[in-house]
């Protein structure tokens, strides 16, 4: 069966909204600093190492067009490369885990609804295994779909909240150094699954994925930055006291009709995080396939994906140890750096490698 | 397969056996120069005038004939009969079916043919407004049961030898006949190709309804990919976009394919009043469906959850309607809405003189005395009133909306607002998914496009624009490759 392929904007879009989630999830405690506007350079640092990152998963876009990294591990470097699909799969289970975990701790610690959190999450990771099931091309029409809602909803609550901005919750920049930028680079690249998802899913798309590629690192620092500069411009020093700093802009909407819209927030929240969850999963898929050598992706891979994923967002919810580690932004920072630059260049390499070891065969 | 022998005698016993005890089967025998000879026909199919004036008449007046059986038939047939239809058999199965279809068949003694004649003479229903599909200012004529009749009323409205209509049958035993229609060089060739190939597939035994055929056309899902129409305008509009319709006899209702899901909120009605209300329409339909299928749920999820979403005032008041009513909002709704749709079932099922009955008792014991008396409260009332008119408002999505409602219910009620949030990712992720005829259901939305979406879907533009470049359906964003 042929396979379908989605167009470079369907593509950037659904990195859009899964970018949206892992914004919307913030908080001081991780930015490593009170002054949100920080967060804001840090996050045009980050997009712009980003554009760094991604350039050995461009290169090998460019050699092997048709093969996603972990597929290309495994033909270029046989048995040696059989890891690389794997790790693309831990990879994938870990950051959702974590997305999903930081989703059920807003649930519980914010909140706290009459019924299990845990039933939401699970709900949420099957509805996104319903759409991994169903293919890419599905989950990139939701996602767009799901980008306008989203735009929608941010959109009110944006426009509702900006009259209680005031300039002098602003702080100046760089007033403690820049020890908080630096955190918030790392914490910004460590939270980015784009570049594993480009790394997998970049050969399903088309069009002109490079154009994709800037547009979604402008309009995702132009909707960071707003998104932060109105945190800091209307709750001030008071976000830095609050989980869910987003959260708690919302929760102060008001509408002559509606008197709180944090629902709305809270329902964008879920629909992102499908969107997010399913691509990953649908990565997954392809990891599988490439790790059993076989041309169809494998269905066997979403679902396992989404019970090792559903595990991970529990373990750690409800358990602080676990919290401790897979949240932490060194770690996260380590393997997003290692799944977007690291294994790429090296399948890059080998690549080259063993195109120079085997002309002379061919010439001979 | 049988043939049709040299004897007569054995063909008589042939047809009279596989016809024993039908008392609609006659047989006429005459002599005809000498020949022995039987004339064939099912009674209430036939014309018994057209019968005695265009076949018994002239082969009685007829001359004498020269030859044996089988050149006294080519007389005959080159001759003395000119009926429009009429055809040569030699299979007593094709004889068997002729017969059942309406026509006489004659049969002489030393010929192996048949000679077989259209005089078909059943009753059947002139053309009516369709009452499914009520406009206000479009044609008033419907589809009848006769699927010829249906045709004719397709080609008097698009005078072009483009127009096709190819000839298919479903149904092991009924033989259902039916006509597959599209303009050739407009409807995709693989889209007629897969309707005649799975029509093929069709395993039913007996086809009494155009509505038997589309679980054999889609490939399921929430929302149907094939369309269904009443109306000869209708179904002219949508075969110009490139749509093959199939014509089922006995049913007055049109199969379309490929049918995307923007089209079950379009109307003719909207393409004859002026684009500016057109639009305006569209957005009440797409308000309506969103209300009809999440109002309940969001009702439920806000009063049960999330009551800080609402107002005070509004809050109080439901408040205090609730505290006077012995359920949970939830079985309150489930309630009332379930009593809904058995009121409407009754409505629908009882004889004429019975439904207005039915709707009275039903409105005033559902809606006055089970308020009244501290059952159900008034805004439950209010929200599955409201639920069932907004449905009427897209009539075509009705059956998956009665259980989206439900399903959107009950997630609202476990799971709040955010419930009926990942109910909605899910129907979307579903819509997404599905396609009709390798057309994406969800198109010209998702896949976007913004020159068909503010041509017919988000606006419904002037009939200058939409007559400058056709929507042709293979031709919406997302379709597998479907050229010609």
């Amino acid at each position: 069966m042929a396979k379908r392929k989605i167009s470079a904007a369907q593509f950037f879009i659904s990195m859009f909204v899964s970018r949206v989630v892992v914004t919307i999830a913030l908080n001081g405690r991780y930015t490593g600093g009170e002054n949100m506007l920080e967060s804001i350079v840090s996050y045009v640092l980050a997009m712009g190492l980003g554009f760094l990152i991604a350039l050995p998963i461009w290169g090998l876009q460019k050699r092997r067009p048709q093969w996603d990294v972990a597929r290309a591990a495994v033909e270029d470097m046989g048995a040696l490369g059989k890891p690389v699909p794997l790790l693309y799969f831990l990879y994938f289970v870990v950051v959702n885990g974590t997305s999903l975990a930081l989703f059920q701790l807003f649930l519980m610690d914010t909140i706290n609804p009459a019924f299990s959190a845990a039933l939401v999450t699970t709900a949420l990771v099957g509805a996104a295994l319903y759409g991994a099931l169903r293919g890419i091309e599905t989950v990139a029409r939701c996602a767009a779909c799901v980008f306008v809602l989203l735009l929608l909803g941010c959109g009110l609550v944006f426009g509702i909240v900006a009259w209680r901005f005031s300039a002098e919750n602003l702080e100046p920049l760089f007033y403690n150094g820049f020890h908080q930028t630096y955190e918030g680079v790392l914490l910004f690249i460590a939270r980015t699954s784009v570049f594993a998802d480009m790394a997998m899913l970049l050969p399903m798309v088309k069009g002109r994925k490079g154009l994709g590629f800037a547009c979604w690192a402008g309009g995702t620092a132009l909707f960071v930055g707003l998104l932060l500069f109105l945190v800091a411009g209307c709750l001030g020093r008071y976000a830095y006291t609050q989980n869910f700093p987003v959260y708690a802009l919302a929760a102060i909407t008001q509408v002559r009709s509606m008197q709180r819209l944090d629902a709305v927030f809270t329902g964008v929240w879920m629909m992102g995080l499908v969107v997010k969850l399913a691509f990953d999963m649908y990565g997954c898929r392809l990891c599988l396939a490439a790790l059993k050598s076989s041309p169809d992706d494998s269905r066997g891979g979403a679902w396992a994906a989404a019970l090792l994923i559903l595990a991970v967002a529990l373990c750690t919810a409800l358990l602080p140890p676990v919290r401790a580690v897979l949240l932490d932004t060194r770690l996260l920072c380590i393997c997003t750096v290692a799944a977007g630059f690291l294994l790429p260049l090296l399948v890059l390499v080998s690549g080259l490698f063993r195109k120079k070891t085997k002309a002379p065969e061919d010439g001979a | 397969m049988e043939k049709v022998s040299q004897s007569l005698a054995e063909n008589q016993k042939y047809l009279q056996d596989q016809f024993k005890n039908s008392m609609d089967f006659m047989m006429r025998e005459l002599t005809l120069s000498g020949t022995a000879g039987a004339l064939f026909a099912l009674d209430g199919l036939v014309s018994k005038q057209t019968i005695t004036l265009s076949i018994l008449n002239p082969l009685m007046g007829a001359p004498v004939m020269p030859g044996d059986g089988p050149m006294k038939m080519k007389f005959i047939e080159q001759n003395v009969l000119g009926s429009v239809e009429q055809k040569r058999e030699t299979q007593m199965e094709q004889i068997l079916l002729l017969l059942m279809s309406g026509f006489a068949v004659l049969l002489l003694d030393g010929c192996g043919d048949a000679l077989a004649f259209g005089v078909q003479g059943f009753d059947s229903r002139g053309p009516e407004e369709p009452q499914n599909e009520v406009m206000q200012r479009g044609a008033k004529d419907g589809f009848t049961e006769s699927y010829q009749s249906n045709m004719a009323m397709i080609r008097r409205r698009m005078k072009t030898t483009s127009l096709k209509f190819e000839k298919a049958q479903v149904g092991g035993k009924s033989h259902t006949p039916l006509a597959i229609c599209y303009l050739e060089g407009v409807a995709s060739s693989q889209v007629i190709r897969k309707v005649k190939s799975r029509l093929k597939k069709c395993s039913l035994q007996t086809a009494l309804g155009a509505g038997y055929l589309v679980s054999f056309l889609e490939r399921g899902g929430i929302f149907t990919g094939v369309g269904m129409s009443e109306r000869p305008d209708v179904v002219c509009g949508k075969i110009e976009e490139g749509r093959v319709a199939i014509l089922v006899e006995g049913t007055p209702s049109v199969l379309l394919v490929p049918f995307l899901f923007v089209e079950n909120f379009q109307t003719l009605d909207d393409y004859l009043t002026r684009p500016f209300y057109g639009t305006f329409i569209r957005w009440l339909k797409y308000l309506a469906f969103f209300l009809s299928a999440f109002l309940p749920g969001l009702y439920v999820a806000i009063t049960t959850h999330h009551p800080e979403l609402l107002p005070e005032s509004l809050l109080l008041k439901i408040a205090e309607a609730e505290a006077q009513t012995p359920f949970p909002v939830m079985a309150e709704t489930l309630l009332l809405y379930f009593l809904y749709e058995v009121l409407r079932e009754a409505g629908l099922r009882a004889p004429r003189s019975l439904s207005a009955t039915v709707s009275i008792v039903g409105g005033l014991v559902v809606g006055d005395t089970a308020v009244s008396a501290g059952l159900v409260s008034a805004p439950s009332l209010l929200v599955v009133a409201l639920t069932a008119i907004a449905g009427y408002a897209v009539p075509r999505l009705y059956e998956p909306l009665a259980l989206l409602r439900l399903a959107f219910l009950l997630a609202g009620n476990f799971l709040g607002v955010w419930g009926v949030m990942l109910g909605l990712v899910l129907l979307l992720l579903n819509l997404c998914g599905s396609e009709s005829f390798g057309v994406p259901l969800l198109t010209p939305v998702a896949p976007y496009s913004g020159r068909l979406v503010f041509r017919d879907v988000f606006t419904r533009a002037g009939w200058q624009r939409l007559a400058q470049k056709d929507a042709v359906v293979q031709d919406m964003p997302g379709s597998r490759e479907l050229g010609q």
